[in-house]
């Protein structure tokens, strides 16, 4: 498998909090198109590990190869590679200033510099993607539900054209009927093969849209496999626990 | 919204403060006397309404003073009292002329022309008051109503005392309102001051102290020069028919 | 010679317009000067570096400690004998007011940055925007918004404070006032009158922030905007 098809390598990363180490080690690899699925216990790291990738965070040691860089090293320019990573956030953090559309196309304008024609095209056609409603165009965050602000977060990702999208619990803040039309987007996007590295707790999505999922724990990568294998037939101890809680706490199934 | 709105106002602001901080006045050589003065103390100084003019006594005296002097001109500044002398020693103004009186704590900071106007307090109660003042001592044991600050005010408490009870006002005006709610009895004025009230308000003059206060004008202090032209205008003034018109006309006869 | 009458109304009220003029007039270029400091220092102290905010703490700290007539008291008469730098008394009285209300007005805008979620910064960090570009289109189109209540108020204060510009000699309304009341010695008449100038200048003030604060809020957010006098 040649290089380029790996859009992401992450070796050895480490991270600590004053005296707490959070990262411990972590290495694992993205392949172009694939939709990557992180699972594990709650404040163990994992939004640390999404934040360490496009260096919200900055991690202590280790590497970060994204396309072929290594982009922990000095001189590496950190805004462009940002807006190749795209990000979305468990409290959607849209601009509340701006409409929805203003929302998707206001990284078009400012950072990638297009005209707001250009800007607005890409921008209908990323709002089309996730299925927003065509009257919630004009609207405020204020004025959406949170399922319609958190795929209009996703549209912001996408219009990018990111080389891969980070996913931090996205329907963590969602009630359940709500989560269900952003999950129905995010399995959309797995066919449609766009590169996914997604940190959650839905079971359910992991089963359906996953290539591979990883069971972080203890500040690394615990155990990892096909979602059939981890999540039916885990071989730790730690993954059965773990997804024994889950079991007891999800209503349903997926 | 914001942007071009404060750019503009920007601009103009920039204009008014080349506008404002000095027009490159006119050409011509004129001699100018700049003058500072507090118009709030009729009739010595104020403003007029029908004019929008500040007159007065003083301001038609420092007029005729600086004629005399040889200035082609007199420009008047007013600004609060207790701002004049700072304004005469920054040289913001050249002479103040505000019914200042001469005393000598002000003596070591300006210095003064000879005396212009002898001023007294006017003793002043209410119309139907049954005082009588005859003498200083008659004062003893009221509630006397002063103006802060002024030099009645200080002459009461340097020679009443506590023999007194001593109410301090921050105006005149004031003042005269605490006799007329009944708050004091006695009033210790500037006898010019007390004249204005006479006619209007429901008080009367009983008496006036003779507190041997004179009223100067002020340069700052070490101008020599400006202040011997004031003191000989002064002199010729005072000792022409133009003074006693002067007199008759702010202070009657 | 003028004895204590009563001035005609059509004249005092033209008088005290005129004083009302120059107290608008102050008070507008003085709230301008203290918006075209304040937002700089309240940035400078939000995201600059260690010596910058401290400047920028020092500069309100002892702007907001010290009253408005000693400001102008320097301004008009220290700075001329420190500095060689005269300015005309209009001028001294707008510098004054103006840097004491760049000091508060720093404060206002600085709330408003702080109360932009962080959030939304991380988000458009993570867009690729630069720290500028953060501020420019995300962190300042709303906390401006949100300091139009605060800034209102701020104008209120610096109308009525106006009147310290008197000291300085500047005739606006308060001067007017005192110039009828001492030819008069009718105070009631003439400084009621000035109030009710005053408040003529500030009620319609209420109602234009509260129209910008719907026209300009954040749609949505539905919030109070609260302008207390």
């Amino acid at each position: 498998m040649s290089d380029s098809d790996r859009v992401l390598i992450i070796r050895n990363l480490t991270k600590r909090f004053g005296e707490k180490p959070v990262l411990k080690g972590i290495s694992f690899e993205v392949e172009r198109g694939e939709t990557k699925v992180i699972i594990g216990p709650s404040g163990a790291g994992k939004s640390t590990l999404l934040r360490c990738i496009n260096r919200l965070i900055e991690p202590d040691g280790g590497e970060i190869i994204f396309n072929g860089t290594n982009i922990l090293e000095r001189g590496v320019d950190i805004r462009k590679i940002r807006a190749k990573i795209g990000f979305v956030f468990q409290h959607f953090n849209l601009f509340k200033h701006l409409t929805a559309l203003e929302n998707v196309k206001i990284g078009l304008k400012v950072v990638r510099g297009m005209s707001d024609e250009e800007a607005e095209k890409k921008a209908i056609k990323a709002l089309r993607m996730v299925h927003l409603e065509e009257d919630a165009f004009h609207k405020y965050p204020a004025q959406l539900s949170g399922g319609q602000q958190q795929r209009v977060a996703i549209a912001r990702a996408l219009a990018m054209e990111p080389e891969i999208i980070l996913f931090d619990e996205p329907t963590s803040a969602l009630d359940p009927q709500l989560a269900g039309e952003v999950l129905d987007v995010m399995r959309e996007l797995a066919k449609k093969k766009v590169t996914m590295l997604v940190v959650t707790h839905e079971i359910g999505f992991a089963l359906n849209a996953a290539d591979e999922v990883l069971f972080f724990y203890d500040g690394v990568i615990w155990e990892k496999g096909k979602p059939e294998e981890i999540l039916y037939n885990p071989k730790r101890k730690e993954t059965r626990e773990f997804l024994k809680r889950i079991a007891d706490l999800s209503v349903g199934g997926p | 919204m914001d942007g071009k709105i404060i750019g503009g106002l920007l601009v103009l602001m920039l204009a008014a403060a080349v506008a404002s901080s000095g027009c490159i006045s006119g050409g011509s050589k004129e001699k100018v006397l700049v003058v500072g003065t507090s118009a709030d103390f009729p009739p010595f100084e104020y403003k007029d309404p029908q004019t929008g003019n500040i007159t007065g006594f003083d301001i038609e005296l420092i007029k005729m003073v600086a004629k005399k002097a040889g200035y082609d001109k007199v420009e008047i500044k007013d600004m609060d009292f207790d701002s004049l002398i700072p304004a005469l020693q920054t040289g913001k103004v050249d002479v103040v002329i505000a019914g200042m009186t001469i005393t000598e704590k002000r003596k070591q900071v300006v210095d003064f022309s000879i005396p212009y106007w002898k001023a007294d307090q006017a003793v002043v109660v209410r119309k139907d008051s049954s005082i009588t003042v005859s003498s200083l001592d008659d004062l003893k044991g009221k509630v006397i109503g002063v103006e802060k600050g002024t030099t009645g005010a200080i002459y009461i408490k340097d020679n009443l005392g506590d023999q007194v009870t001593l109410k301090e006002y921050n105006s005149y005006v004031a003042a005269l309102q605490a006799l007329l709610n009944g708050q004091v009895d006695v009033l210790v004025i500037d006898s010019p001051v007390a004249n204005m009230f006479t006619n209007k308000y429901d008080v009367k003059v009983v008496y006036t102290i003779n507190t041997n206060e004179h009223y100067g004008i002020a340069v700052k202090k070490g101008n020599k020069e400006l202040l011997d032209k004031i003191n000989k205008a002064l002199q010729d003034i005072m000792n022409s028919p133009d003074w006693n018109k002067l007199v008759e006309k702010y202070f009657g006869s | 010679m003028i004895t204590s009458t009563s001035v005609p109304l059509d004249i005092a009220l033209r008088m005290l317009l005129n004083g009302a003029k120059t107290t608008i007039v102050l008070s507008v270029f003085s709230i301008l000067l203290g918006l075209l400091i304040g937002l700089p220092v309240a940035l400078m102290e939000t995201y600059g570096g260690k010596t910058l905010r401290r400047v920028a703490m020092v500069y309100e700290g002892t702007l907001r400690g010290i009253p408005l007539l000693a400001i102008y008291f320097v301004i008009f008469y220290s700075m001329p004998m420190l500095i060689g730098l005269g300015l005309s008394p209009f001028l001294a009285a707008v510098v004054g007011l103006g840097i004491r209300s760049s000091a508060y007005q720093s404060q206002i805008f600085r709330s408003g940055i702080q109360a932009v979620d962080e959030g939304q910064i991380e988000a458009a960090l993570s867009l690729g925007m630069s720290q500028w570009q953060i501020i420019r289109h995300i962190v300042l189109p709303q906390a401006l918004r949100m300091s139009i209540p605060a800034w209102m108020n701020e104008y209120v204060i610096v109308l009525k404070d106006t009147s310290i510009a008197l000291a300085l000699g500047i005739v606006e309304l308060t001067r007017q006032a005192t110039y009828l009341v001492s030819i008069t010695a009718e105070p009631f008449r003439y400084y009621g009158l000035a109030a009710l100038f005053y408040l003529a200048m500030v009620l319609p003030l209420t109602y234009l922030a509260n129209w910008m604060g719907k026209r300009y809020g954040i749609k949505g957010t539905g919030g109070a905007m609260d302008v207390r006098l």
